[in-house]
């Protein structure tokens, strides 16, 4: 299988307070990994940092995506790799519509130009999927959106951009059964169109159920704690993530 | 008697408007002038300053003012590093007279100063207030104007310092035959300085007001934020609300803010009252003096409020407020 | 391509007008009576116009430059004669028309020909067969519109013209209305007759360069009961003169229950000093409503001004400035309440970069008589970098108990974390920026007819990517 994303020994500062102390990790084309940790363990930074946000500062280890070293780039250039971050707060932008938003930021990946009305097919198309009221495209981008409507309208993007890999941060927290449900099937119907993978940031599991995990990372105070398949999950929703916090202390 | 034009904002609008500035008298002051801590740290202007004399340096405490016609008065307000300082000046003014207050605040301290000011007919008080923040340095004034035929007045506040701090609150009433005449300014140079300005008052009868409000955000100050507030009540059929809120700006990691309602009290509380059995004339008198009566309060200095309280209470009784 | 039509004649005859003497001669003396003799004298003006240009003429001499605002020194007040009759022939040819003037002509997908003619250096682009049209729908609504210097001539709206004319601005305004009143030349008239509500857009584009519009040029609109008109002036195209002076007037008299909607992009050349007057009056229950937006020019004073002398009248104020290198845009708007229930919305954006000024500044002056009325005033400011400046300067002079007047003001900068979030969806750094900032123009685009709409926005992504890029 190759290679897609390969963290190694990651360190990551922000306001010159070190987040993450060398974290290695690696995705291979068409899997699912997970990362999990309490709160504050780094999870998010590590999301981030492999977008590039400007937040942070990596101070030690590298980021390869098919092979090329990645770590200096800007986050558009990563995006126009492929890579693509479900933001757990994503911005608001006033006076711009979530369509034309969107039509542009595939212009620029895909680096074709796709008319109007095409355009606006396969936008519908992919609201369809997440049961969005299509009243949304035209809506000022993330402005006045609820937390679940931003959630979905990141899942949106997501299926209309098609990356080679998804990060998505904390995409189920703050949502109804419901709208984990509508969620869920958007993440699905990205893995089954494109073979794509996911690196999904949670400490929730419901959103996982109806995939299948190939690896789980547990993040405690910006290390891994540990590392394992699919079973790890259930030991962690039953006994939690004291025992593995444990054996970082040591 | 000289005359001079003060309370000048730094940067001019229309001429047209009558509100760049105003003209004063500046009272002749018995002895030599020795001016009042830095000239060019001013609201008024550096004429005015010139013209200060009976300079007297405090470090705290209760000082109670009466200035006669001619008269000035300057107070420097020390402070120690890290130190806090805590002022409260009762102004009582007649005729022409001045008043000029200044801090060079050091390192990390914290000077607090309450100013009450109290007119009284054919008065013409100019009072300035001029200050200058270092690092962490905070300044804090309230200040209470209740009445006085002609109130000049100003707080000049340079932010030199990181994370230097002002917090400047205002109330004011002011009635009939009343001009009051306020120019505010913040200098933000340190980095991450804040401020915050939020002015309150009422204008009844033909009163005369002018509010200029200037928070100019330097280059170089990356991370400040000033913001500042008018709220006016108008009660008075040919009062007079003249408000200026400017801000200037030459860096771009700063945020800045401003904002003024002038009008009348919403019909909405207007009718609350009246529905319970409070007649509309009394309900505006009512809400106008809560809102100085909160800030008189917040003042912290027992002393001052309840003289305060009491002038506000008199002028409440013979007219609206 | 140097082809001179008849039209582009025309458009030369005004700055034509025969000095036999050295030019030297006059150059120095600033503007004298005999000088606007010649002009009256060459497009024959009635009596009163010319004895009004020199009453403007002597008001000029008297008025004081601007004590406040951006510096205009750079203006040679002495040889103001420079301006109004540039020694080099204005729309020499296409060679001398600056290169970034040229760029923009081709970013912004003008055809050639019609770059010439706005460039003012060749023959006038072929418009009038759209024009035509557009006049003949006009003209059968019973609408007027044609151009100040023939109306004049005409006995069907001399009167009117007289009767209106800088009455709204008079030439005591202030010198450059003074000096607007005596060398004006060009510009449109427009009657609205009763209950004629216009459905298309008028556009003074279609008439640019129809007659030396362009620097002194006078737009009078009159609206009468009833009616509704919206005019759209300029172009995003940016206007290139040589002579780098613009002091045109613009008076509108909305009448009862009528609506103007007055639209204008300007984009002059950035050598300019643009010192434009714009005012409306509004009768009862009327309302006008200015879109502006203000790119081009080296420096520039503008504030369209209301005044509402009738119950019920409103004024709404959107407008949009970007002030990018070497620019000092001072602009916003001026309302006067001077009726009852009269009601007054402004929303400005603006923004700064690469060195650029931009300062906005009102006056809301609400009268004794004005009961009842209401102003809310909405301004935000955009600092793209720090070698740049932004001030906010308001004033509301409020002079009845009975008014409610709102004001709130906003400056800031690009949040980092919006910018990630676009580049993390693939778009650059500039280009991310430029969305943003479209954005924050949204509240302007938005009240512009579509193709203004998507011009202005090329013009900023032109002005976001020229510098940083």
């Amino acid at each position: 299988m190759s290679e897609l994303l390969k963290i190694t020994d990651l360190r990551i500062s922000a306001d010159e307070k070190e987040i993450l102390h060398g974290v290695s990790l690696a995705v291979n084309m068409g899997e699912t990994h997970v990362i999990m940790g309490p709160n504050g363990a780094g999870k998010s930074t590590l999301g981030s940092a492999v977008m590039g946000s400007p937040e942070y500062t990596v101070t030690g280890g590298n980021i390869t995506f098919l092979g090329e070293d990645i770590t200096g780039e800007t986050p558009d250039k990563r995006a126009k790799r492929g890579i693509f971050l479900s933001f757990q707060n994503p911005v608001e932008i006033p006076g711009i519509t979530l369509a034309s938003f969107l039509r542009s930021a595939y212009e620029q990946i895909t680096g074709e130009r796709i008319k109007l009305f095409e355009f606006r097919k396969k936008l519908k198309a992919s609201m369809e999927v997440l049961d969005m009221d299509p009243a949304y495209a035209d809506r000022e981008l993330n402005v006045g959106f609820s937390g679940g409507e931003k959630k979905k309208a990141e899942i949106l993007q997501l299926l209309v951009l098609r990356p080679k890999l998804a990060i998505l941060d904390e995409t189920d927290s703050g949502l109804d059964v419901d709208a984990v449900k509508t969620v869920s099937a958007g993440i699905k119907a990205y893995k089954e169109t494109t073979d794509g993978s996911l690196l999904i940031i949670t400490h929730n599991t419901k959103i996982l159920d109806s995939l299948s995990v190939d690896r789980v990372h547990l993040i405690a105070d910006g290390r891994i704690a540990a590392e394992g398949g699919a079973e790890l999950i259930g030991d962690i929703t039953e006994n939690g993530f004291g025992k593995y916090i444990g054996q970082v202390a040591e | 008697m000289r005359k001079a034009v003060v309370n000048a904002m730094p940067e001019p609008t229309w001429n047209r408007l009558k509100i760049n500035d105003i003209t004063v008298s500046l009272p002749d002051a018995p002895g030599n002038a020795d001016g009042c801590g830095d000239p060019s740290v001013t609201a008024l202007g550096s004429a005015f300053c010139a013209a200060v004399s009976d300079t007297v340096s405090i470090s705290g405490g209760f000082s109670d003012i009466q200035l006669g016609n001619g008269e000035t008065k300057g107070t420097v307000i020390s402070a120690e590093k890290y130190g806090v300082s805590e002022v409260t000046e009762y102004i009582c003014a007649e005729g022409n007279c001045a008043l000029r207050t200044f801090a060079d605040i050091p390192e990390g301290a914290r000077v607090k100063l309450v100013q009450v000011i109290e007119g009284s007919q054919g008065t013409e008080l100019l009072n300035d207030v001029g200050v200058k923040a270092a690092d962490g340095a905070r300044f804090e004034i309230t200040q209470i104007f209740l009445g006085g035929s002609r109130t000049v007045s100003g707080v000049y506040a340079e932010l030199d310092g990181y994370r230097s701090e002002l917090e400047c609150r205002i109330g004011y009433t002011v009635g009939k035959d009343e001009l009051l005449d306020i120019n505010n300014i913040v200098i933000h140079k340190g980095k991450r300085s804040r401020s915050e300005t939020d002015v309150k008052g009422v204008l009844s009868d033909n009163a005369v007001k002018t509010f200029r409000g200037t928070i100019d955000l330097r280059n170089g100050a990356s991370g400040a934020k000033g913001a500042e507030n008018e709220d006016v009540l108008l009660i008075g059929e040919t009062a007079v609300n003249n408000t200026v809120p400017v801000i200037l700006c030459t860096e771009e990691d700063v945020e800045g803010s401003h904002g003024a309602s002038i009008g009348r009290l919403p019909d909405d509380v207007l009718y609350y009252m009246t529905a319970r059995g409070i007649p509309l004339e009394k309900a505006n008198g009512i809400i106008a003096a809560a809102r100085l009566e909160s800030l008189i309060r917040g003042t912290g200095d027992e002393q001052a409020a309840e003289r305060a309280l009491k002038a506000l209470a008199e002028r409440s009784s013979d007219a609206v407020l | 391509m140097k082809e001179k039509t008849q039209v582009a004649d025309v458009d030369r005859a005004f700055y034509d007008f025969r000095f036999d003497e050295d030019e030297s001669d006059f150059l120095g003396t600033g503007l004298t009576p005999e000088m606007i003799g010649e002009i009256s004298a060459e497009k024959n003006d009635p009596e009163w116009m010319r004895k009004f240009r020199l009453h403007s003429l002597e008001v000029y001499r008297k008025l004081e430059m601007p004590q406040w605002g951006p510096d205009i020194s750079g203006l040679d007040m002495d040889n103001i004669v420079t301006y109004i009759r540039p020694k080099k022939r204005m729309q020499s040819d296409w060679d001398s028309v600056p290169d970034d003037i040229k760029q923009t002509f081709e970013k912004l997908g003008i055809p050639q020909a019609e770059r010439e003619s706005l460039a003012g250096v060749g023959a006038q682009y072929d418009s009038e067969l759209v024009y035509h049209n557009v006049r003949k729908e006009v003209a059968e609504s019973g609408v007027v519109y044609t151009d100040l210097e023939s109306a004049m001539h005409d006995e069907r709206y001399a009167e009117m013209i007289r009767s209106h004319f800088m009455k709204l601005v008079p030439p005591t305004d202030h010198k450059f209305a003074a000096l607007h009143g005596a060398v004006w030349s060009g510009g449109s008239f427009v009657y609205v007759p009763d209950g004629v509500r216009l459905e298309i857009p008028l556009q003074s584009y279609f008439r640019l360069n129809a007659r030396s519009a362009g620097q002194f040029e006078h737009t009078l609109i009159i609206v009468g009961e009833n009616a509704y008109l919206h005019f759209i002036e300029g172009c995003s195209a940016p206007k290139y003169y040589e002579a780098g002076l613009h002091a045109g007037c613009v008076e509108l008299f909305v009448g009862r229950n009528s609506t103007l909607r007055y639209s204008t992009i300007e984009n002059w050349s950035k050598n300019m000093y643009n010192l434009n007057t714009k005012r409306a009056t509004v009768a009862e229950n009327g309302r006008v409503e200015w879109v502006s937006g203000s790119f081009g020019s080296h420096v520039s004073y503008l504030y369209p001004m209301s005044i509402l002398n009738g119950r019920g009248a409103r004024a709404e104020f959107t407008g949009i400035t970007f002030a990018g290198e070497g620019q000092d845009l001072d602009t916003g708007t001026k309302i006067v309440h001077n009726a009852p229930e009269t009601s007054s919305y402004v929303n400005t954006r603006s923004i700064s970069k690469s060195g650029g000024i931009s300062t906005f500044r009102s006056s809301v002056v609400v009268n004794e008589n004005a009961v009842g009325s209401k102003s809310a005033v909405s301004c935000e400011s955009l600092m793209l970098d720090s070698i740049s400046r932004s001030d906010t300067i308001p004033a509301m002079v409020i002079k009845t108990d009975k008014a409610d007047v709102g004001h709130e003001a906003r400056i800031g900068r690009i949040s980092d974390e919006a910018v990630f979030y676009l580049m993390s969806r693939g778009l650059d750094e500039n280009s991310a920026k430029a969305l943003i900032v479209s954005g924050f123009a949204d509240t302007v685009s938005k009240e512009l007819p579509l193709e203004y709409a998507a011009e202005m926005n090329n013009l900023i992504n032109i002005e976001m990517k020229g510098s940083i890029g």
